[in-house]
């Protein structure tokens, strides 16, 4: 089965009819797959991922998981993750997506159990040590302030929370 | 062998779908579904069959400890047959997409349905409450309490700045979506559901068809639901959708009064010729079938048709669908076996509310 790639909306003798596609269907229907953005509230992520065709795609789309060994490009071509740490590996190219879809790219409401939230922190913070470091031994002291800073949210986040 | 049978449950609708509730005139159900994923796994998707099934056997654990599921037996898609499958789906217990999925996937739920868990759906978990009517406080609390029962024993995947982590990006944050099935003829009729459309959109809301994403919109019934998962909290997106749920109510009364003070005589015709078509059809496919539905649930709500409950018909909306017919008539049919055997329930349903 080929993925649905344009999703809209019509409405036929009153009714409205609302369409997922793959792009051989929706040429077949005489759809200009190449207007994206006048279909319907479709999915507005497959429209967004397609959009970033520029010299940067190439690198982006070879971005890999290294948890899953997920690419960036398997999730341009199917829409879905492929764990739950992809979140992370594809944190920038993502945060375009979310503001678009919910308009936001912070959390608010239910949270984990506690437990599982600060582990979270914990593992956010473990990271940003060794990002940190690395500024350090590159010499990068204006990035490595921003992480010490990033740091001490969490830190005070943590506690917070204990 | 997962001892299920269809039989316990075609002949009743369901709690939630038996057509009560507020507001059943235009609002037939509501939901709410949530989802989670088991931390330190790949998604559904992205798994083999021994991920699958390792997945399929924590989640399992957890569910039986719930209260929730006490008297509730696990449903393996992999051991019923495609007809009862496709009885759950039209039932909303499971999703289109468990009738081609089948392997480690399954579902438990109450006895009166009003609460399910999917597993290894898009999301390891798929949590669903439902309410019949305008009720979407009633759908969380019964979707939420779940949540809360599974949390203890399975560690879910959490991200402190970016909520629950789904398969899909729509779903983050919340992995929340919450809908209500309505009955919008007048907006229709009127040509005003353009409008309504484009507002939804912009209020960050989205409207679908009858099964939802990617199914067609079929009698003017129609879901709508919140778009937006992530950076709102569940009960502000509840209180939003339920706001908006109570313009689009009574921009739908508005609807109706001005088509039968502009066009009363069209619309009785509508309607008593839709009523004589369903009382006296031999033969009906679900699509017709949904729009003669759509035109006397119009004339019931405008008090022409009396000895027809709104309830019998928000019935039917299940009972017509192709898995229910064979089901309830215990034998598998064709498309023209179906056509028939759809408008003899029908027949039947009305004339038994016609002698009251």
């Amino acid at each position: 089965m080929r993925p649905a790639k344009v999703h809209f909306t019509e409405i036929v003798n009153d009714n409205m009819v609302a369409m997922n596609l793959c792009l051989e269907c929706a040429e077949e229907k005489g759809i200009d797959v190449n207007k994206a953005g006048s279909y319907g509230l479709g999915d507005l992520v497959a429209g967004l991922i397609d959009d970033t065709v520029d010299s940067e795609a190439e690198r982006i789309s070879k971005v890999r998981c290294p948890s899953c060994g997920y690419e960036y490009s398997d999730f341009k071509k199917i829409g879905r993750l492929g764990c739950p740490d992809c979140y992370d590996a594809f944190e920038a190219q993502l945060v375009q997506v979310l503001r678009h879809v919910h308009g936001s790219t912070q959390h608010a409401g239910k949270k984990a159990a506690q437990v599982g939230e600060r582990a979270a922190l914990r593992e956010r913070m473990n990271v940003l040590r060794e990002e940190l470091s690395e500024a350090i031994r590159t010499e990068d002291y204006e990035r490595a302030a921003a992480i010490r800073d990033e740091i001490r949210g969490l830190e005070a986040q943590v506690e917070d929370d204990a | 062998m997962s001892g299920f049978d269809a039989n316990d449950i075609v002949g009743t609708p369901g709690a939630w779908l038996d057509g009560s509730g507020d507001e059943n005139e235009i609002v037939l159900s509501s939901r709410v579904r949530i989802a989670r994923n088991l931390h330190g796994h790949r998604f559904t998707h992205n798994c083999d069959n021994a991920e699958l099934d390792a997945i399929l056997r924590k989640s399992l654990d957890a569910a039986r400890r719930t209260r929730a599921f006490a008297r509730s037996r696990y449903i393996a898609m992999g051991e019923i047959s495609t007809l009862d499958r496709q009885l759950l789906a039209e039932r909303h217990l499971v999703s289109r997409d468990f009738l081609h999925n089948s392997a480690s996937r399954g579902v438990l739920f109450t006895p009166d349905e009003a609460t399910s868990l999917m597993i290894n759906e898009e999301d390891h978990l798929r949590i669903q409450g439902f309410a019949a009517g305008f009720d979407l406080g009633g759908a969380f609390r019964r979707a939420n309490d779940l949540d809360d029962q599974l949390a203890p024993d399975v560690e879910i995947a959490y991200h402190a700045r970016l909520g629950y982590l789904t398969a899909c990006p729509t779903n983050l944050g919340t992995g929340m979506r919450v809908s209500v099935l309505v009955h919008l003829p007048g907006l229709v009729h009127s040509k005003e559901i353009h409008k309504l459309l484009e507002s939804l959109r912009k209020l960050n809301h989205s409207i679908r068809g009858f099964f939802g994403e990617g199914s067609e919109v079929m009698g003017n019934f129609f879901q709508l639901s919140n778009s937006a998962a992530l950076g709102t909290p569940e009960d502000v997106i509840v209180k939003n959708l339920r706001e908006m749920v109570v313009k689009v109510i009574q921009y739908e009364r508005r609807s109706r009064e001005l088509l039968f003070h502009k066009a009363q005589r069209l619309l009785e015709d509508k309607v008593w010729r839709a009523y004589g078509l369903l009382r006296y059809a031999r033969s009906v496919n679900t699509k017709e079938a949904l729009s003669l539905i759509s035109a006397v649930r119009l004339g019931v709500g405008a008090g022409l048709v009396r000895d027809v409950p709104i309830q019998t018909l928000n019935q039917l909306v299940v009972y017509i669908q192709p898995a229910h017919l064979q089901k309830r008539r215990g034998t598998t049919m064709d498309a023209q076996e179906r056509d028939a055997a759809r408008a003899e329930c029908i027949r039947e349903a009305l004339s038994r509310s016609n002698r009251g």
